[in-house]
């Protein structure tokens, strides 16, 4: 034996099995996943995926969650990533169940969420024969349909090439702006016998963050200089965990800061220098210190800017500012707005930077020039709301603003709270105030409704102890609500909120801002919609609040539960969201004209 | 081979109890005493041992070895009858007072004997005898689970062979040979037939010269009386057989009794040897029990007065303990009442004083415990330390200790730090109060940055300030204890730091520093995630700092 030969190899890469003794490739696909620390499987199982469920049923470190519908396992998923911040896996059989997933991986891709999607496949043998649910790329594509929904989509096309794949796959999801990827596998491949040399995650996913020293440079004299700065925290702080560093930079800096809609209670709505929402149902504070010329300077974290946030990209967001944008998506710097600082990279990377940055240059002699204590305080408490009044009325029927209110009061210190879409969602994001060590959750990238009724099982699962509290519309239950089921099966401990006006809200109080005072009465319901019933009759503990006063009582017994619970919440349906920025661009004229 | 190949071979060759390497003790004797120390060190490094060990002949040695050590031996010498003398050289000398034993048996009893103990020479090979009869010959069967080479044989039957003349003086065993392993046989069978004392030869030759005596005088004398000379003859022989057992026996009596008396002279020797050494002891111990008397009656004095000290200590520990509740309490009730101001920095104030007042009681405990046991020693606990909870405090703990000043605080974890640590949350804390107010109280103006990070196997702590820095030349002395304790006036840092490597010490961590004068002092502070489930001991005496400097601080070159 030579000397080379006899040099140990890296301790990382070792061989996955002993010489000689080669394994079904599911086995090294399902060890990837244990590794990258995904502990559960979402999905349907069905036959031309039936050897990966096998293996994931019977795998000690992996859960399978059979779910109603493919879109509630990608739904979940996608709430069990957002809540851990790892890789979330959700699987779906060949044809429809492939398709089924397609609106809950899109929500993932629009709000950077990692995920693995396996798909099935008929036999590699067969493919283009014209086999039942044959998805192949000779004919319905599935490969090609998830493509410009995920960062990386491909079919295995031999057992040998599996950990190639998944490898790739598992590397983009996870690296730069997180994201799906999708693999489509042929049902003979998972048994197939596999030699396979093992690769430690860390040595196929470096962890390396890059940040250019000279932007960092800039931006903090920027920053330091800046006598009226803000900060806009979008959803990619979230993504890069860096809430707290964004916080130690405007509490060093003494910047005002808005969060977007997505990015909601990032950091705590009631810090004295948090403005609160900017965009869609946001907040007025922020809109007027941002869309004026009271910012000198200001930095956006993780946000790309878009529609919801920027009033239909409303030009006075930029004028007469010095504006910093940092992203980790290089094509999301710059594309709504001409920036003046680019700085391309992780969030908690380029915040501490920046934060050691600024501590040198007070090092030397300087000091943050922020006029922001000497200015005028921020509106609390009511005042910081459109509509004060109607926040404190008892009038009945219960008013949206009023319970949540009261539900505000009782919201346990460390809850998450999740919101579908909707009319609901539009009064979650105006008149909730999410404090310190409490997280708001809402997909608005995609905007899918069901997502939070469903998302929030995956959510409770990552978080196991952590309170976890959805707030959906009666027309998302509607959509998605068979997934209660799921969570009655496995016990998995979510409070849903279903705020019920009996209709499509946003669509009807929509239509009426759109045609000129005529709703679309085809959006409300036929007949009554007795949600509580249905939740009883899935099995779970179910109340109802139609009174100032009572969700406080509603939800400590919903919470002290150890399973899943939901309470009816029937409110006056005649008070329209604050959607009036929304409605003028779906009506085709931009909301600052 | 270097002399390294060969300990690592002996010491793995060593572990195979194959053969004794007695038996080729005789062989090598010869080898030295004729061919010279280089025959022996060739032989023992073919046999891969070293020279000692050859000689020493005292140890084991595989199969291979020993094939290896015959085949060389046999190389040194001329034939297969000189190889097989040497087998046999000096064996009576070699086993010394143990002739003198097996004198008293036979030559059968000496095989017999040999069948029972083989195992003292050879781990892997069996020896049978038979043949029932009492007469001088016996039939031995040798089996081995090794493949064994001729030569193994030939020393075998050399030894075998040379039973009778090595013990009694008598002419050599014949050896009749009839299997052998190295042919390919099973076994090596061997007869053997040795010539008892008092034989019939002496007489029968006497008989005989007398018989051809008389029948020459027959035909002279033509009387039958010359048949008579046969008997004399026969007499004669005898009486010459006699003489001879007679005169070896003498010479036999004589060795034993030089032997014995040899012994004897040692034994008497060495007892009284003995006997000197057991005067000396008995003097020896008498002087040390005089001695040791004298000191526990020192001891015994001193530990009563530190009892007597231990017991006022800890009286007055107890009693300051005690005293030191009031004034707490009343910090306490101060601090809820700064703390339910509506002034939002009041309410930090008022929760970081209630804070520090709980840190306080919790010391204060630890310090009633202490004075409590008989060691005065403080009890290393293992709690869990939520690291977000940690970093909530720190927040808030530097906020509190900066708030009226011109100083800004951040505190910010990041994603490399563990979620959870095991420590002793007091040590911890006190560690990181020390080093957190060090650097509050030598900045005066500026900023100081708390990140809380992490290293595999350890959380990690760095604070960096924009206080005036330390001088190289004073870099040292901060960590000294006692009157150089003090504070370095205008520089930052340098009180406490010495307690604080000590505290640190006792959770496992480590310290580094970097510092320029007018530019500011960085820290790291590295705790371990799993504090040991015996920490260190309490260094408590200044000698051990240097050591314990040395140990767990690191100072960094500040960067130009």
């Amino acid at each position: 034996m030579s000397a080379e030969s006899n040099k140990p190899k890296p301790a990382s890469v070792h061989p996955l099995v002993p010489v000689n003794t080669p394994r079904p490739a599911v086995d090294t696909f399902l060890r990837y996943l244990v590794a990258e620390d995904a502990r559960f499987v979402f999905g349907v199982p069905g036959g031309l995926l039936h050897p990966f469920f096998e293996a994931v049923e019977q795998h000690p470190d992996l859960s399978l969650i059979v779910t109603k519908h493919e879109e509630g396992a990608a739904f979940m998923a996608d709430g069990y990533a957002r809540a851990s911040r790892k890789i979330a896996v959700c699987a779906g059989t060949s044809g429809p169940g492939a398709t089924n997933l397609l609106t809950g991986v899109s929500v993932a891709f629009a709000d950077g969420v990692p995920m693995l999607v396996v798909t099935g496949q008929v036999t590699s043998s067969t493919i283009g024969k014209g086999a039942a649910q044959e998805t192949g790329a000779e004919d319905m594509d599935i490969v090609g349909m998830f493509a410009p929904v995920t960062k990386y989509s491909a079919m295995v096309p031999s057992a040998d090439r599996l950990g190639h794949h998944l490898r790739r796959a598992l590397r983009l999801a996870l690296s730069g702006r997180p994201g799906p990827v999708h693999l489509n596998i042929p049902v003979d491949l998972w048994g197939k016998p596999l030699e396979e040399e093992w690769f430690d995650p860390k040595t196929y996913r470096p962890h390396t963050h890059q940040f250019d020293r000279n932007a960092v440079a800039l931006a903090a004299d920027a920053l330091l200089r800046a006598k009226r700065p803000t900060a806009l925290i979008g959803s990619g702080t979230l993504s890069a965990g860096a809430e707290e560093h964004a916080l130690a930079l405007v509490e060093l800096l003494e910047a005002r800061f808005a969060t977007t809609p997505r990015a909601k209670g990032a950091l705590p709505e009631d810090h004295r220098l948090s403005m609160g929402v900017l965009g869609f149902a946001g907040h007025a504070a922020a809109k007027k210190t941002m869309l004026s010329e009271e910012t000198d300077t200001l930095i956006t974290i993780g946000a790309s800017l878009n529609e919801t946030t920027t009033f239909n990209w409303h030009p006075e967001l930029r004028r007469g500012k010095t504006l910093i944008q940092l992203d980790i998506d290089v094509d999301r710097v710059g594309r709504n707005y001409p920036v003046d600082i680019p700085l391309v990279g992780d969030a908690q990377t380029i915040l501490v930077e920046l934060v050691y940055h600024i501590h040198r240059l007070i090092r030397d002699g300087a000091s943050p020039a922020s006029t922001w204590p000497s200015a005028p305080p921020l509106p609390t408490g009511h005042a910081r709301y459109d509509d004060p009044a109607i926040r404190q009325s008892d009038a009945a029927p219960l008013t949206p603003q009023r319970w949540r209110v009261d539900l505000d009061e009782a919201l346990p210190d460390d809850a998450l709270i999740a919101s579908d879409i909707g009319g609901h969602m539009l009064f979650n994001l105006h008149e909730l105030c999410i404090r310190k060590n409490q997280r708001f959750m809402l997909n608005l990238g995609f905007g899918s409704m069901g997502h939070g009724t469903c998302a929030p099982i995956g959510a409770a699962l990552a978080q196991p102890g952590r309170p976890v509290i959805a707030i959906i519309g009666d027309a998302c239950f509607t959509m998605n609500g068979m997934e209660l089921l799921t969570a009655a099966e496995y016990q998995v401990p979510v409070v849903w909120i279903v705020e019920n006006n009996q209709m499509h809200g946003i669509t009807w109080h929509g239509s009426k801002l759109v045609s000129k005072g005529r709703p679309m009465d085809a959006v409300r319901y036929k007949r009554p919609l007795e949600i509580a019933s249905i939740a009883r009759a899935m099995g779970l503990p179910a109340w109802v609040v139609d009174r100032p006063g009572q969700i406080q009582t509603a939800l400590a017994q919903a919470l002290r539960y150890a399973g899943p619970a939901l309470i009816e919440v029937r409110v006056d349906g005649s008070i329209s969201p604050p959607l009036g920025d929304r409605a003028k661009s779906v009506a085709g004229f931009k909301g600052h004209e | 081979m270097s002399n390294l190949s060969v300990q690592t071979v002996e010491t793995l060759s060593g572990t195979i109890e194959d053969f004794h390497l007695r038996i080729v003790r005789p062989l090598v004797a010869y080898l030295a005493k004729t061919r010279g120390v280089e025959a022996v060190e060739a032989v023992a490094r073919k046999a891969r041992l070293t020279v000692k060990r050859l000689k020493s002949a005292s140890s084991w040695v595989d199969h291979a070895s020993f094939e290896a050590l015959l085949a060389e031996a046999r190389a040194q010498l001329a034939n297969d009858t000189e190889f097989m003398n040497a087998c046999v050289f000096d064996m009576a000398k070699l086993y010394g007072p143990l002739v003198l034993v097996l004198r008293v048996g036979s030559v059968r009893g000496c095989y017999e004997m040999m069948e029972r103990t083989i195992h003292m020479a050879s781990g892997v090979s069996k020896l049978e005898t038979s043949e029932a009869n009492q007469g001088p010959h016996i039939v031995l069967r040798y089996t081995t689970k090794k493949p064994e080479s001729r030569l193994m044989c030939l020393s075998r039957q050399a030894q075998y062979r040379s039973v009778p003349t090595v013990w009694w003086g008598l002419p050599e065993a014949t050896l009749e040979e009839t299997t052998c392993i190295a042919r390919g046989d099973d076994a090596c069978t061997y007869r053997l037939a040795w010539s008892e004392p008092l034989g019939v030869r002496f007489p029968a030759g006497g008989a005989v010269a007398g018989a051809a005596a008389a029948v020459a005088l027959e035909s002279v004398t033509h009387t039958p009386l010359v048949w008579l000379l046969a008997i004399a003859g026969g007499a004669l022989g005898a009486a010459h057989a006699y003489r001879r057992m007679v005169r070896d026996s003498l010479r036999f009596q004589r060795d034993t009794s030089q032997a014995v008396e040899l012994v004897v002279k040692a034994h008497m020797h060495d007892a009284q040897e003995l006997l000197e050494i057991h005067e000396r002891q008995q003097a020896y111990s008498e002087r040390l029990e005089e001695r040791i008397a004298a000191r526990t009656e020192t001891l015994e004095s001193m530990v009563t007065d530190l009892q007597q000290l231990r017991k006022r200590h800890g009286t007055a520990i107890h009693g300051i303990s005690h005293d030191m509740r009031n004034p707490l309490a009343t910090m306490l009730t101060n601090a809820e009442y700064l703390s339910q101001q509506q002034d939002p920095e009041l309410r930090v104030v008022g929760e970081e004083l209630k804070q520090s007042v709980g840190h306080l009681r919790a010391q204060i405990r630890r310090l009633w415990e202490s004075g409590s046991t008989n060691d005065g020693a403080f009890a290393i606990k293992r709690e869990r330390l939520e690291v977000g909870v940690f970093v909530d405090r720190l927040r808030r703990h530097l906020r509190a200790i900066v708030v009226g000043r011109n100083i800004r605080t951040t505190v910010f974890r990041t994603r490399e730090s563990p979620e959870v640590i095991t420590t002793d949350v007091l040590l911890f804390d006190r560690v990181v109060n020390n080093i957190v107010s060090n650097a509050a109280k030598y900045t005066a103006l500026g900023s100081i940055v708390a990140e809380v990070g992490g290293t595999p196997g350890n959380l990690s702590l760095k604070i960096s300030d924009t206080g005036r820095g330390i001088s190289p030349s004073h870099l040292e002395r901060v960590f000294v204890s006692g009157k150089k304790d003090e504070p370095i006036v205008g520089e930052s840092w340098g009180v406490g730091l010495s307690h604080t490597i000590r505290l640190l010490d006792q959770l496992g961590g480590r310290f580094e520093l970097m510092s320029k004068p007018g530019v500011g002092t960085t820290v790291w502070v590295h705790f371990p995630v799993e504090i040991a489930q015996t920490p260190p001991a309490i260094t408590t005496i200044d000698e051990s700092m240097a050591a314990l400097l040395k140990r767990i601080v690191t100072i960094r070159p500040s960067a130009n």
